[in-house]
Parts: C-alpha cells; structure tokens; sequence
C-alpha cells in the first residue's frame, strides 16, 4: 500500500517516471528486502546499474535510435514515403497505405514507434489532409501506422523485452527468434490498416496520378532507405552478425548514405542528430537500470513464484490466463511508458506463462509487446497520442478519439493473435524445420506445451527457451527419461517416453520434471498440483 | 477587432548562470554526438573482420562495385553540378570499389580477430551517452513523466506543484549522486578490468559519469525548482520526443 501512495503522489505531483520507478523500488526494497539502512537500499537501487555493463545486446538500443535519428534527417525517411506514396497514392485511400507501408519500412530500420510517427507522420499527416482525408482519420492512422514500430524488426520493444526476460529461469527468448516471430503480426496488421484505408478511400479522399516515371524517380532516390531493411535481416539470418552488431551496420550505412550520397548531414547536422539521440537515450536508460533493481527485488522475495501461485489457484487455464493478462497489460500500457511495463512486468509474466499454462515463451513475447503496441495508444498515457498532439497541434482529446478505430482494429487483431500461434509462431518453426507442414502452432488448450523442447541448436521454439529447466531435469537421476541417442534415434522399449521425436513427449516430461523440481524446492503443496 | 495582448518578453534571472549552465549544455551535446560516433564506428569496425575474415568472395566486389555504381548515380546533384556520363560513372564506381576493397583487406589482414576491446569499449560509451544524455533531457526538461498528474491541479497551484516536484528530484538525484561515488570508490578500490579482455580500462572509469551525471541534474533540477516556485523559469518550448 505504501508503495503505491508513494506511486501516486508522486504521478500526481507531475515527478519524472525515472523518480515514480527508483523512489517505489527504493521503498519496496525497504519493506521486502530487508535492507540494514538508509544507504543499503540506494545502493540496492542503483548498483544494478553495472547490469549495463553485462549484456552486449543493450548496444542494439542506441544504435538503432541513433540509426532512426539519421535516416529522419538524412532525408531517407522522406525518400521513402515519396516512394510508397508514388506506388499506392493512386488507389482508394492510397495515401494512407502509402502512410502504413512507409511507417513499417521506417519502422523496420529506426526500432521505435514515436521516431516512426514524427518522421512519417510529419510528412503524411498534413499530405492526406491537404488531400480531403477526414481530419480525424488521417491523425488516427498515422499514430496506429507509428504504432507499428513496436512489431516490426529491429523493434526496440522486442529487443527489450529479449533483454527483460533474458535472466528468467523459464521464458526466455532470444531478441532473433522475437524479430523472426513478428513478421507475420506486424504484416497482418499493417494489412488489416491497409484494407481500412481502402474502405475510407472510397468514401472520399483525393487520389494521385499514377506515374511510372514518378515510381521510378522516387524509387531511385529511395533505394537506399529501401534496402536497409534487407541488408540487417539478410545479415542476421546468414549470420554475417549479431542482431546487436546489426545496429552498427544500420549505423554505419545511414551515415554513409545520409552525408555523402542524400548530402543533406553535414558535420554540425550530424552532432546535433546525435545527441538529440543521447538525450533520448537518456531519458530510457534511466528507467531501464532502475528497473534491474526492480527485478532483483522481484526475484529475491520470489514475486513471479507468488503470483504464479495466485494465478494457478485461480484455475484459469491459459485462455483465463491469456485474457487477464491482456486486460492487465492495457491498464498497464495506459498509465506506464511501454518500455519500462516490459522490463517491470514480462519477467514475472513469462515465466508463468510458459511454466503453468504451456504457452510457447515466442509466442507470449509476441503477445506482451502487442500489448504494448497497444499501450502507445492507449489514453491517458500513451506515448504516440502525446506526440502525435504536439506535433499536429490537436487537443489530446481529438487525438484520443481519432485513435479509436485504430485502437479497435489492433485490439481485434491482437486476439487473433492470442488464439492462433501459428501467427507468431509459424515462421519460426518454418525456419527451423524447413517444412511447411510444421508451420501451424497449435494453441495449448489444456495447458500443456506443444512445442518441441529439445529443439537443435538455434531452435527459434520452446525448446531453446527451456533448455535450462530441461537440463537441470536431465541431471536428475530420478527421472526417466531418453539417452539422446535413443531420443533422436528411437529405442528404449521398456521407456514410456519413448515416442516419436516429432511428439516431443520426451521434452514435456522434462519440463514437468523441471516444474516439479522448482515446486518441491518450494514446498508448496498447492503449486505440487500443476500439470504442464 | 480586439487583439489578443502580446505576452510579456521573458527576461532571464541569473544570466551567467543561464550561460554557464547552457555552455555546459552545448558541451555535454558535443561530447555525446563524438561518443555516439565512437561507438557506432567502433562496433562496426568489429564487424568487418566477423564479416570478411575469412572470406574472399568475388561476389562481394561485385556487390560492392554494383552499391558504388547506384551511389555514383543517385547522388544528389546540388546547383551548379552536373551527373557524370557512363565512362565516368563507371570509373568512378571502379575507383570506389578498388579503394574499399583494399581498405577492408587491409584492415582484416592486419587486424583478422578484429578489435577485442571495441565491443567492451563501446559499452562503456553506451553509459557515458546514456548519462550525459541523462544530463542534458534535465536542461531540456524532456524527461519522461506522467503528465496527467499536472492537468489535475488549477493554474495557480501548478507552479508549487512544479516545483514541488522537481525538489522531490533534485533529493532523489542529490542521494543518487551521493550513492553512485559509493558505488565508484567501492569499485576503484576493487579494482577490477570492464572485462578480462579490457586490462587496462578499469571498471570504475565506466561508472565514472554516474556521479557526474547525477550531480549536473541535482543542480538543474534544483535550479528548476527555485525558478518554477519564483516564476522565473524560461519558457519551455513544446517537447517532442524524438
């Protein structure tokens, strides 16, 4: 409770987030973690701080802000929306996919929803007014569009919640399998916004006049924000470099192109693009260090084994499970900023999520940062809303009504997204088995895993994710279980796990023997219930 | 018609202050945008030997040439200049190609495994930025909050509500300065490397920016709160995320 009177007085009093986070996460551990003193607990606070230090991947956050912060000066954003509008601008609501294609293709590179908004929605916004596009329309899709950056690779929320859940015991993911797994989301979704612009487009809305010269003229001078996006995904699924090395290559390549091909970054522009970029680095970091404090409280006074108790004596099987959590994550995506929700809350909802309800760690990572693409939206705080009202000058309340049906469309597609794995999961598992038969995911209506769990190296399923609980249950005598020769090869007619590997029985009784490890270390009766 | 009155010119409190702090400003925005450059390049420049170590493939000077050729014909062509012809393009797109391969040969022959302290380096920098950057959102008054909490008040309890607020930030940052040169003499007194690998680059020397970070916000958030509660404070234009 104090805790969050500590919250709210402070939200009240307008207090930077960055204060509302360290001054709640200095308070709790005050109350639950048992510090000595006053000094004890700042540095209980702030000593995770050398987490930065840790993970190479945290390179991926700057690179790609510093990478959209070029492109939108550089005048490569510009170029592409000039493109995307000469190839779509003659169709019904033409402008308005050229507005969503252009925010997935910028997204793709910058990593961030509002970067995405502000450099293409300065440009389309006042295009498709100017055009007789309702008002209200053209804001509400240019802040869902925006919105897009969320889901499409090398998204910063996807690399962070990588990041968040990478110290979880169970539901880990890595940031590839993440990118990988939001292709198809991010597709659907800007397809869906798509088919909505056609709709509208019918009903009034200027068109251009379709141009193969025009095509062609803008097509050569955006060529290179174009092939950015390829070069990174080509890079990282060869394996030319890591997701977080790709960063420096997008770095790299902007620079290149922005100042000696597109001319428009000289020296003064480029250091006055880069530390507008430090200064919004500045603004995340903080939040994202003191949220490892957070973390380590959590995982010291066992909050994500507490509340999976809570969850799992509610009996809510993973649908139940799926729902509450999305309701909760929209609360939580409307009041907090959607990178700090993630590093707060998916390490204690993942591993619930995968341990208790069977629910593929890929495919809730896809679902969480949904959720919180949602949350850029989502009034009275989101993100998109507050920029998208200061940089067209319109009251947050027009702002907040012309994202509705936006906001209606993402949630519909979000649930789509929940009850069909195969949409996050499908790729992954068409690249790893290279079989098209093995694409469809299905849901895990009874909570168990339907995964593979012992999945080759790289496995983009649960099976990389659950490796850890997977080995710790293999090094357990107790357990029956496959040599890995048998388990590959078949054998062990006296096993009962002995089945076809494709069945990945073998892996779920590893999981369950995981389960009931950590349950027994617990010794808690209730949780010794749970079935995977 | 009446007109709408022109707000009153703002006349700035403390001048030297306000120069000092704002050269202070334009420091810290220099430093950063080097640092950032530093780290980009740097971490780049531990890509290439991954990249092209081991590998001598025809087909990368082939793309490299073809990348060239493009750039030579989509370079924007400022007044007074004019595209080179075929013969001078294509020369062009040779010469490029011939210089960029050299380099890149040359830099993965004298340096195959690449730079083992760029990456760790770089990671230093990321905190440097991210500090600094810290630093300078405080002059920018751009970090994030939750402005609902300021429309809850009437006009004119906002500027005791501002201030109060940001008092309450300059005692949180003042105990994370305090806190963050604990955290720097415990490890300079441990004194252990960033990395194995990183011998000669002390771990301390990353962490060194907290204090200064957080002393630099302490004291513009302290200036800011002073100045909203004397209604003094310089006019703030619209923030923008960016």
């Amino acid at each position: 409770m104090t805790i969050v009177i500590v919250i709210l007085l402070l939200a009240l009093v307008g207090a930077p987030l960055f204060v509302i986070i360290g001054a709640a996460t200095a308070v709790a551990w005050d109350m639950y973690g048992g510090v000595p003193d006053f000094w004890a607990m700042g540095a209980k606070v702030l000593h995770p701080f050398e987490t930065l230090m840790t993970k190479d991947a945290f390179l991926a956050i700057p690179l790609f802000v510093g990478t959209g912060a070029i492109m939108t000066e550089g005048g490569m954003a510009r170029r592409l929306v000039d493109f995307m509008r000469a190839l779509l601008g003659w169709l019904p609501g033409g402008m308005g996919m050229a507005a969503v294609l252009a925010c997935m293709g910028f997204a793709a590179i910058s990593g961030s929803s509002p970067v995405t908004l502000i450099a293409v929605g300065s440009i389309m916004f006042p295009a498709m007014v100017g055009a007789k596009y309702p008002e209200n329309f053209s804001l509400g899709l240019v802040m869902t569009a925006g919105s897009l950056g969320c889901l499409v690779a090398p998204s910063l929320i996807l690399t962070i919640y990588a990041l968040a859940v990478s110290t979880a015991e169970h539901g880990s993911v890595t940031t590839e399998q993440m990118w990988v797994a939001a292709y198809v989301p991010a597709g659907a979704l800007a397809l869906i916004l798509c088919v909505y612009c056609f709709f509208v487009g019918l009903k009034g809305g200027e068109r251009d006049k379709f141009s193969w010269g025009r095509v062609w003229t803008t097509g050569r001078d955006g060529v290179w924000a174009l092939a950015l996006p390829f070069i990174v995904f080509f890079g990282i699924k060869e394996g030319f470099f890591a997701p977080f090395k790709a960063g420096a290559v997008a770095f790299t390549y902007s620079l290149v192109v922005a100042s000696l091909i597109h001319r428009e970054l000289e020296w003064k522009k480029l250091f006055a693009t880069l530390s507008e970029a430090a200064r919004l680095m500045g603004m995340l970091i903080l939040i994202i260090a003191l949220t490892f404090s957070l973390n380590q409280l959590f995982a010291e006074v066992e909050l994500d084994k507490k509340l999976a108790k809570f969850l799992v004596d509610m009996d809510l099987g993973p649908i139940g499970f799926l729902l509450l959590v999305n309701v909760f994550l929209i609360v939580v995506g409307a009041l907090m900023d959607s990178v700090s929700a993630t590093l707060v809350f998916a390490p204690i909802l993942a591993p619930i999520a995968v341990l208790h309800y069977g629910i593929d760690p890929v495919h809730f990572g896809i679902v969480f940062v949904v959720n919180m693409e949602i949350g850029y939206l989502m009034p009275p705080v989101a993100t998109n809303l507050f920029v998208a009202a200061a940089l067209f000058k319109k009251p947050f309340g027009q702002v907040s009504r012309a994202v509705m049906p936006g906001l209606a469309l993402t949630i519909g597609a979000m649930m789509v997204f929940i009850f069909v794995p195969t949409c996050s999961k499908g790729l992954p598992n068409w690249e790893d088995t290279g079989d098209i038969a093995e694409v469809w995911e299905p849901f895990p209506w009874d909570g168990k895993p339907v995964g593979k769990l012992f999945g080759e190296e790289g496995h983009a399923g649960i099976g990389s994710i659950t490796g850890a609980s997977a080995e710790e249950a293999l090094k357990d005598d107790s357990i029956d279980k496959l040599s890995e020769d048998d388990y590959y090869f078949g054998g062990g007619d006296d096993d009962p796990t002995a089945v076809e590997p494709a069945s990945s029985d073998a892996g779920v009784e590893a999981l369950d023997a995981a389960a009931e490890d950590d349950d027994a270390e617990d010794d808690d009766d209730d949780l010794d219930d749970v079935q995977l | 018609m009446s007109e709408q009155p022109e707000p009153a010119a703002w006349v700035p409190t403390y001048p030297r202050i306000r120069q000092i702090d704002e050269a202070l400003a334009r420091v810290e925005r220099l430093v950063c945008a080097a640092m950032f450059l530093g780290m980009g390049l740097m971490v780049f420049a531990s890509v290439l030997p991954e990249v092209f170590g081991r590998r001598r493939e025809w087909i990368d000077v082939v793309a490299l040439f073809v990348a060239a050729l493009v750039g030579v014909y989509t370079r924007t062509v400022k007044e007074g200049e004019r595209r080179p012809n075929i013969l001078v393009g294509i020369g062009l797109a040779a010469a490029i190609t011939l210089a960029g391969s050299a380099l890149v040969w040359l830099y993965v022959r004298e340096f195959p495994g690449g730079f083992i302290w760029a990456q760790k380096v770089a990671m230093v920098l990321m905190i440097w930025i991210a500090m600094i950057g810290a630093s300078i959102a405080t002059y920018d008054r751009s970090h994030l909050s939750l402005e609902m909490g300021e429309k809850l008040w009437p006009e004119k309890a906002l500027k005791v509500v501002k201030a109060a607020a940001h008092a309450i930030t300059t005692g949180f940052c003042l105990i994370a300065f305090i806190v963050s040169v604990q955290l720097v003499l415990t490890q300079q007194e441990e004194g252990d490397p960033i990395s194995p690998a990183v011998e000669w680059l002390p771990n301390w020397v990353a962490f060194l920016v907290m204090p200064y970070a957080f002393a630099v916000m302490t004291i513009r958030f302290l200036a800011q709160s002073v100045t909203n509660a004397t209604e003094t404070a310089a006019p703030v234009e619209e923030r923008l995320p960016s």
